[in-house]
């Protein structure tokens, strides 16, 4: 159980990217979703205790992270795959693999090389363990980076957009691997493609400008959009009232709109099922009309 | 207790294998190495290996010397010269970039998250130099004392191991961690050789200024190690004494180059904690 209560974190400068951030996780797939700068990494960074906060309390499995004990023994749990993971160039996956399990505290060289050949199994990179990983590609990199993460069982995997760069299947497989691990471990996942999210997570919470916005069941999210997605067709034209359009198609003779919100007239407007993408959209619209 | 020896033995094997593996420590260690046989090469063919050994006992018969001790003072004295040359002016700027590395890798992250003690990954990268370079010098030493023996002829074998293994021992212990240390906080490789390039720079300065009479005590602070560098060129030929590598002024040198790595390593680390908690 991760319980952050009023987290506050303001960097040098008064940047302030967290704003008295209140949320609680269990267990499974948690996601945490925003747009660019709504200060999702600050809160990865601080719960893989990289980074303090400036005000509140964060509390990983009964670890407090505002001392170094706690830190360290929520470190010992955790496993973080970062945003933009760096690897050592001259060595191998696997003697990466094994640099950072010994680093982790997995003192056993036999249990070492066990967990390395089976999450090597899993991210499928067998073949190419023994090749330095200056020669890997981006997918390669970022399942190295996931079997790292999962090195010594962790109780707690924190990944901040980890599909970012990775081609669509590969972002299916991993989407996959990280379903799987969620029956192990409590999983939190940051990142701003809500596609990611909606295929895996049970639960998530939206965060604008430090603050959480939202916070729920995936299909609760959804919900809040029912009734106000669209898909409008005309000659070219926009469609006229206060709709925001979230996607366009380009017809053989005219263009499909799919939006949200009340147009003007429903006459030759199609109520849609809506997605998570469209409840994500649809909040923060509402959240910038408040503003 | 058991996790931290792990911890500490994992980033100094990784860490050798890294610097052997960035080729630069390869590139040093050959080129001492083939500077070395290249000088015993070229002092044999200049006198030739006979009239080195008429040399070594007319001086024995005529001046009282020990012809022997004279050889091996020649072969230390043209040995040391590149050797420790190599050791205080280009080692340090070749490990310079071992923690900055880990800022330019963008790796520093990963390794932030995981249970490390800022002590344990320090000592573990100032000992991953050390082993690194010393394994190049232990290479370096075999390979060039056979080179003398082949070309030159006999001398003391002991002396001669003890200035490679004690005399670079301690170049790279002291300068070499002190480089590791120094250079801690920059963020990528060039400005970490730039900034001991510039402290090695008025190392050599102030060592100017002790060869002038200056100041004594600069000698000791100074990375340049004027006291342990300077150590196989002072000998008395007819004294009939090996060289021996601890004297009262390397003795000194070593303890004041100690307390130095200490302080840079208690200032690194306080450094590291303050940054981990202000992040």
């Amino acid at each position: 159980m991760i319980e952050i209560h009023d987290l506050t974190k303001t960097y040098v400068g008064g940047v302030r990217a967290l704003d008295g951030l209140d949320l609680e996780v269990g267990s499974g797939m948690f996601g945490l979703v925003g747009p660019n700068g709504a200060g999702k990494t600050t809160l990865m960074r601080i719960l893989a205790g990289i980074i303090q906060p400036t005000s509140g309390t964060v509390r990983v499995f009964g670890h407090d992270l505002h001392t170094v004990a706690g830190r360290m023994a929520a470190k010992a749990l955790l496993g973080y795959l970062p945003q933009d993971l760096g690897l050592y160039p001259n060595l191998t996956g696997r003697e990466f693999l094994d640099y950072i399990a010994i680093l982790k505290g997995i003192t056993e060289a036999g249990e070492r090389r066990r967990q390395i050949e089976r999450l090597l199994e899993e991210v499928r990179l067998v073949d190419v363990a023994d090749r330095k990983l200056k020669t890997y590609s981006g997918g390669m990199r970022r399942r190295i980076g996931v079997a790292q993460a999962l090195l010594g069982d962790p109780k707690l995997l924190i990944v901040d957009e980890p599909t970012v760069g990775l081609d669509p299947e590969e972002r299916v497989r991993f989407r996959n691997l990280l379903s799987e691990m969620a029956a192990r471990c409590t999983i939190i996942l940051s990142t701003h493609i809500v596609e990611d999210i909606s295929h895996s997570c049970n639960d998530l919470a939206v965060i604008s400008q430090g603050r959480a916005l939202f916070r729920g069941a995936p299909a609760d999210l959804i919900e809040q959009v029912r009734g106000h997605v669209w898909a409008i067709t005309t000659a070219g034209e926009r469609p006229a009232g206060d709709l925001m359009v979230v996607s366009t198609l380009q017809l053989q003779h005219g263009v499909q709109y799919r939006v949200l919100g009340a147009p003007a007239s429903t006459d030759g407007a199609l109520a849609l099922e809506p997605s998570l993408e469209d409840g994500y959209i649809w909040l923060m619209r509402q959240r910038r009309g408040a503003a | 207790m058991h996790v931290t020896i792990s911890q500490l033995s994992g980033i100094v094997a990784y860490e050798f294998r890294m610097h052997w593996r960035r080729r630069s420590l390869l590139v040093v260690t050959l080129a001492m190495t083939l500077i070395t046989v290249v000088l015993a090469v070229v002092t044999a063919g200049e006198m030739g290996q006979d009239s080195m050994r008429q040399l070594v006992s007319q001086l024995d018969q005529e001046q009282g010397a020990h012809g022997i001790d004279v050889l091996t003072f020649t072969i230390l004295f043209a040995t040391w010269a590149p050797v420790g040359g190599a050791l205080a002016f280009v080692l340090p700027v070749l490990v310079a970039d071992t923690i900055p590395l880990d800022e330019q890798l963008r790796t520093r992250e990963l390794l932030d998250s995981l249970p490390l003690a800022i002590g344990v990954y320090l000592a573990g990268k100032v000992a991953g130099v050390f082993m690194a370079a010393m394994t190049g010098i232990v290479f370096a030493a075999g390979a060039t004392a056979i080179s003398w023996w082949v070309f030159v002829g006999p001398y003391d074998l002991v002396s001669y191991l003890q200035m490679w293994l004690l005399g670079s021992g301690a170049l790279i212990a002291l300068n070499g961690s002190l480089a590791v240390l120094l250079a801690a906080g920059q963020p990528t490789r060039r400005r970490a050789a730039l900034l001991i390039i510039m402290i090695w720079g008025v190392g050599v300065v102030a060592l100017g200024s002790v060869l002038a009479g200056d100041s004594n005590l600069v000698a000791y602070l100074s990375p340049m190690r004027a006291p342990i560098i300077m150590r196989y060129t002072r000998f008395d030929a007819y004294s009939s004494t090996p060289v021996p590598f601890l004297s009262a002024d390397t003795a000194q040198a070593l303890a004041i180059g100690l307390i130095e790595v200490i302080i840079a390593a208690l200032v690194v680390w306080s450094w590291m904690r303050r940054r981990a908690q202000r992040a």
